[in-house]
């Protein structure tokens, strides 16, 4: 399927508009965003609130509609699938972290890395079983695996957020402020996590307000009133 | 010197998770004096809407002391709590903040009538003051839904201000406005500060910080920098 | 209520109100609903009695009924009219005749009566109501039978056969309803009646007396049937199922009219519990949606007071509307349930009427139950601080140890085990749900084991107490080798002869009642007791006898007790044949309306040598081989033509056989059976109302949730089988449910019932029922969560993870 990868970028998002009814009014949250990613980037999108970012991580994750633009990752313009397609696309394709960690509460941490794999149907149950508990492990929850999420700590939510996002070994990983709910301690593993999965190739876009952790990434992308205002990349070009 | 109108000393608040508790705050201790203009920053996580939130009487510490005005806050009831804030705060939320079924004018009308102040003409006066000075008064008879989220937070600021209360917390108050209306509102606050008011604001853009007159820092549950600028 | 309307808060009702119509809608026909069902209910139920006593109270019903051989002329008439303990009197020429609309139609019974003058009546009044009184040939015929005016019938009157033209229809208050499985009664003139019959008595006297109580009554008859007697009438009462002496306030329809109005009032409570509970299942619903609001509110000052006033306006205003709605349709609903009840008892429903008591409860209950039954939650949503109403610590609840058992059973589907933890995760929601559902469940089996119960002791319960299927009366009694020639006829299998004798009963605290003793052969074939209390009887029993249990129950008879009984003399030379104790040794059940089930068993030796009149016999059971009741009716007629040839003259009746006499006493229940699957079937849609409600609730609660879902790859179809298989796991709950209690409530309802209308059960539960309710409460469970999935569904994913 991407076998013009040399050519196509992983990501690439075109002209996007995004507007929001809010009664008879239409507010603009996106208003021409373009940029392409490479497969295995650690991208920051940054910018104050309101300035389309989150829009824009909903927009690649296809959890919202876009007004208008396309966009394609790893050649497929995930817009113009239908809401099943999505799923199944996001099930196997993307990993998702949320600012506040968003486990399943009534499942233990090893059901929730499990669920994404048995809503894939990917792997036989007991390889399902012994993958989660590696990935928890990896985390360093190993021994918190039978333990619901409400008895372990935001960062170790956090943590085993993370590898529910792994679940189906998704080449892409989102992250909508993983660290935004953290003490700086927990922030600190959770960024390292993040930047060992970019290490290892896996193409990593995380929305963040901190500016110290975004500077020590790669690559920023600064949004402000629906517009790229900056991208290092280009920068770094020009 | 003027009055000491919030003292908090040594809040520490817990929050159960699980069978274990996290402490969120360790230790508060600061005061702020009449006619201060306070801006708590902080990473989110840090401790400071929790903070915030012992302050306005919507959470209570888990040990010591938090007085705003004259009222020792831990020891009032809700429903105490509800009248205090009627005549003593204004309180200005990230996220909730407008009535959906009210108009504008309506939601600044709204605190007024449930603390039985004024009479109803100056009330409808009051209102227009109010709307005129956050740039709202075209779309005063407006419900929320058919206004912008900045719109809502501007109509949300003139409420605040409703009953003239002595001091007035924020939290994240310009965040989803442009920078323009920003702008606007950030004169607003200046303007009540200068008129002798307590304004409080939690917010975690370092800029908007820098021009207020003291800033507090939090990081981690406990004040990392406590720094007051004369320029303000 | 100044909080409320003294402020802008008015807009934000009129807000919740307006801006939400669908929500308003749903609310207000919740509480429409449930007031309806009752004003109707309790409004039909009141009109209906007032329609019955107005039909009743018309009649001028008498209270003493004679029937005297040889029927009475002018001159008895006099002399009774001058009796001054006697108030009026009035009296009918009877005879029992068949008749047919077509030749090509069978011959149906039917009684023949005449009055003296029809202009004149004094007693059982008969009104008029199409056409002219009976003159010359003319006949006049009770009405709803199908016979018009001008329509022409066949009568067959002591083997002849007459066409008589019909010149009017009758409404006979006092006759069984064609309705009602009642056979025709043809009107005609004294002159006509005597010309077609031979006879020119009157078979049948009513008498009225003043200041009616049973007592006095009786001490009339008493001395009446003395006087008769002396003056050589021989006086029998006036039908084998009837008192001579009957309290003029109470019709026969009276036992229907209770047993009705018991299961109606039973069917109103509950539709007012369910009502109440939908209520609280929405209001809930509404709270939870506006928690955030309620968190805005009170931080800008608004006391918990001023917010309760809020939503309890909101809900009066639900209220309000709902009553508007809701009362002039159950006007309407009650008159349209009260006429359908009247004419199916072939009575005349009055005009329409507006029953002011069910009004005034049905206007309660829209406007004061919602408020009640609203302040638990919003009283709940009020004391909900701040905090809790504007916080978002990531996903809100916690698990419980269900969860930690699910968590284990790792064969388990995620998305099951998440259904079944979503199922159980709010333990009050959870009680709710299967008050409503369960409650449903529990109604609806407990209603059809009742119905089950009706028709099995009306049905097989009768074939099992009488294995004989035919059973034919002779006019007057017959030796033993006439009867038994019938034996050699193809088809019979066996014959039982019996004697059954009016006779007079009088208990040791002295009430007497007539009734019907049937002597059997001991040990019988033809009769399998089912026995209630003490013993069958025995082969050396001599006067010993057993009565049905709901005689006993009225004249407080016990097993042991010495009753006196007295057979009427044959020859009328003397009054009594027989007057001796005998004992009650058993008391058994019979599945007959109370009014027909007046009667007892004694040993059928003892019983032929009191009555002094040989061995000879008046009725005769058949046992023919299994067969179909059309088979079994056929056979019937053949041993009647067979017995006619034989010279043996057998009463005119439709209930030759088992079949019939059950398919009759089911007709009886047929209403009470009718109205208890109506309420079966509102049950089951109110349960399947509430589920949808609270699986409502949890999408609004869970849309974070489902956002997550969603985000992490689950489907549409998925995020559907999370509600549908919830749903459903609630549905298997309520069957449990059902398992467990609908076996003793059915039980419970079934004696009340049985014992409003007067009838013995033999009680049976429905496994049917039962599995009905398990097919049912799935359909339910699925249909119910079907609605909130697509709601859930529908959500834009970013809307359900967004923070507002």
């Amino acid at each position: 399927m991407s076998s013009n990868q040399h050519t196509e970028p992983f990501i690439r998002v075109q002209q996007l508009y995004k507007n929001y009814q809010v009664g008879t009014s239409i507010i603009p949250a996106l208003q021409g965003v373009s940029f392409t990613i490479q497969r295995g980037e650690f991208v920051a999108v940054v910018g104050p609130s309101g300035s389309g970012k989150s829009t824009l991580l909903n927009l690649i994750a296809a959890v919202d509609s876009l007004t208008s633009g396309e966009v394609v990752i790893d050649g497929r313009s995930i817009h113009r699938l239908n809401e099943t397609e999505r799923a199944r696309w996001r099930g196997v394709s993307l990993g998702i972290v949320f600012q506040f960690f968003q486990m399943m509460p009534t499942m233990t941490l090893l059901a929730n890395v499990m669920l994404p794999m048995e809503l894939a149907g990917r792997y036989s149950p007991s390889q399902r079983r012994k993958r989660a508990t590696e990935l928890l492990e990896r985390v360093g929850l190993g021994d918190h695996i039978h333990k619901l999420p409400s008895r372990v700590s935001g960062g170790q939510q956090q943590r085993a957020a993370i590898a529910r996002a792994l679940a189906n070994d998704p080449p892409l990983i989102l992250g909508d402020e993983p660290t935004g709910n953290l003490d700086s301690g927990s922030a600190e593993v959770i960024f390292s996590l993040f930047s060992e999965l970019a290490a290892a190739g896996t193409t990593v876009l995380m929305v963040t307000q901190d500016e110290e952790l975004a500077a020590r990434m790669p690559r920023r992308i600064t949004l402000a009133e629906g517009r790229i205002v900056r991208d290092s990349a280009e920068a770094a070009h020009a | 010197m003027s009055e000491i109108v919030i003292d908090v000393q040594n809040v520490v608040k817990r929050f159960p998770v699980g069978d274990r508790e996290i402490t969120v705050l360790k230790g508060i201790t600061f005061q702020v004096r009449a006619g201060e203009f306070v801006a708590i920053v902080g990473q989110s996580g840090s401790g400071k809407s929790t903070l915030l939130n012992m302050l306005t009487g919507v959470d209570r510490p888990s040990s010591g002391m938090v007085r705003v005005g004259q009222q020792l806050l831990p020891n009032l009831s809700e429903n105490e709590l509800a009248l205090w804030r009627r005549h003593e705060v204004g309180i200005i939320f990230q996220f909730f903040n407008l009535v959906p079924g009210l108009t504008l004018a309506q939601n600044v009308r709204l605190p007024m009538e449930l603390a039985g102040k004024y009479t109803p003409a100056e009330r409808s006066q009051r209102v227009m003051q109010l709307l005129e000075q956050v740039d709202l008064a075209d779309r005063a008879d407006w419900l929320p839904s058919r206004v912008s989220g900045g719109d809502q937070q501007r109509a949300a600021i003139a409420r605040a201000d409703a009953n003239q209360p002595p001091i007035i917390f924020g939290d994240e108050p310009t965040g989803r406005q442009d920078p323009r209306s920003a702008e606007a509102c950030f004169a607003l606050f200046q303007r009540w500060v200068a008129a002798g008011k307590t304004v409080l604001l939690v917010t975690h853009s370092r800029e908007l910080a820098a021009r207020t007159g003291r800033t507090i820092e939090i990081a981690d549950g406990r004040i990392v920098r406590d720094e007051v600028r004369s320029h303000a | 209520m100044r909080d409320v309307f003294g402020t802008v808060l008015r807009y934000k009702l009129w807000f919740d109100l307006w801006g939400a119509r669908q929500r308003t809608l749903q609310a207000v026909l919740t509480i429409a609903i449930g007031a309806f069902a009752v004003g109707t209910i309790l409004g039909a139920k009141q009109g209906v009695t007032i329609d019955t006593k107005a039909a009743w109270s018309t009649v001028e019903a008498p209270s003493i009924l004679l029937r005297v051989n040889p029927p009475a002329d002018d001159q008895l008439l006099e002399a009774l009219r001058n009796r001054p303990e006697l108030l009026k009197v009035d009296a009918q020429m009877e005879q029992a005749i068949v008749w047919r609309p077509s030749p090509d139609e069978p011959w149906q019974p039917a009684t023949l009566i005449a009055r003296d003058d029809y202009e004149q009546q004094e007693l059982n009044l008969l009104l008029l109501e199409e056409g002219e009184w009976p003159f010359g040939r003319s006949v006049a015929v009770e009405r709803r039978f199908g016979v018009e005016v001008g329509d022409r019938l066949e009568l067959q009157i002591n083997d002849r056969r007459i066409e008589v033209p019909v010149g009017g229809t009758i409404y006979n208050r006092v006759a069984m309803a064609a309705s009602l499985g009642g056979d025709l009664v043809v009107y005609t003139t004294r002159e006509r009646f005597s010309k077609m019959t031979g006879q020119t008595g009157f078979s049948t006297i009513f008498a009225a007396v003043d200041n009616y109580s049973f007592e006095t009554a009786t001490q009339i008859y008493s001395k009446l049937y003395n006087d008769l007697s002396e003056q050589g009438f021989s006086l029998l009462p006036a039908a084998f199922d009837r008192s001579p002496v009957v309290d003029p306030q109470r019709a026969w329809f009276e036992e229907l009219i209770t047993g009705i109005g018991l299961v109606m009032q039973v069917v109103s409570a509950i539709a007012m519990g369910l009502s109440l509970l939908l209520i609280y299942t929405t209001v809930t619903a509404i709270i939870t949606q506006q928690t955030a609001q309620i968190g805005e509110l009170k931080a800008i000052g608004a006391s918990s007071r001023q917010i309760v006033y809020v939503y309890l306006c909101l809900v009066a205003a639900y209220g309000l509307m709902a009553a508007l709605i809701s009362a002039p349709l159950s006007v309407i609903g009650a008159n349209l349930l009260r006429i359908v009840l009247i004419t199916r008892l072939g009575l005349d429903a009055g005009p329409p009427h507006i029953s002011w008591g069910p009004l005034a409860i049905q206007l309660a209950l829209c406007i004061f139950a919602p408020i009640l039954i609203a302040l638990f939650p919003i009283l709940r949503g009020a004391r909900i601080t701040v905090r809790e109403a504007i916080s978002f610590y990531g996903l809100s609840s916690t698990g419980n140890r269900i969860d930690i058992v699910l968590a284990r059973l790792v064969w388990l589907s995620r998305v099951v085990s998440m259904a079944i933890s979503n199922a159980f995760r709010n333990p009050s929601r959870l009680v709710l749900t299967q008050l409503a559902l369960g409650g449903a469940g529990v109604t609806l089996v407990a209603v059809l084991s009742t119905q089950a119960t009706l028709y099995y002791t009306s049905g097989d319960l009768m074939h099992s107490i009488y294995p004989f299927e035919v059973q034919l009366d002779t006019k007057r009694p017959v030796s033993l080798a006439q009867l038994s020639k019938a034996a050699d006829l193809p088809g019979v299998e066996r014959i039982e002869v019996w004697q059954t004798l009016s006779v007079v009963l009088e208990t040791a605290d002295g009430h007497s009642r007539a009734l019907q003793l049937n002597g059997v052969p001991l040990p019988s074939q033809a009769y399998r007791p089912q026995l209630y209390a003490g013993r069958w009887l025995q082969a050396d029993d001599t006067y010993a006898l057993t009565l049905v249990e709901s005689l006993a129950t009225q004249l407080n008879i016990e097993v042991g007790d010495k009753v006196k009984i007295a057979i009427p003399s044959r020859d009328g030379r003397t009054v009594w044949a027989s007057e001796r104790e005998w004992e009650v040794v058993g008391i058994v059940l019979e599945p007959y309306l109370r009014n027909l089930s007046r009667f007892g068993f004694a040993p059928r030796d003892t019983l032929i040598e009191e009555a002094q009149f040989g061995q000879r016999f008046t009725r005769v059971q058949i046992q023919i081989p299994a067969a179909t009741g059309q088979n079994a009716a056929q056979i019937a007629s053949a041993l009647r033509d067979f017995y006619d040839r034989q010279g043996v003259e057998m009463y005119t009746t439709m209930n030759d056989t088992v079949a019939e006499r059950s398919e009759m006493e089911a007709s009886n229940l047929d209403v009470i059976a009718m109205l208890l699957l109506a309420i079966a079937v509102i049950m089951a849609a109110v349960g399947g109302v509430a589920l949808s409600g609270v699986l409502q609730i949890s999408v609004l609660e869970r849309r974070r949730e489902i956002g997550v879902l969603r985000a992490i790859g689950a489907t549409p179809r998925v995020v559907r089988s999370l509600f549908v298989i919830e749903g459903l796991i609630l549905g298997w709950l309520s069957w449990l449910v059902a398992l467990a209690l609908s076996y003793p409530v059915g039980l419970l309802l079934s004696r009340m019932l049985a014992s409003t209308i007067g009838i013995s059960i033999v009680y049976q539960y429905s496994w049917g029922g039962l599995l009905f309710w398990f097919v049912l409460a799935s359909v339910i469970g699925v249909c119910a969560s079907l609605a909130p999935a697509q709601r859930a569904i529908n959500a834009n994913v970013q809307e359900s993870l967004a923070y507002e």
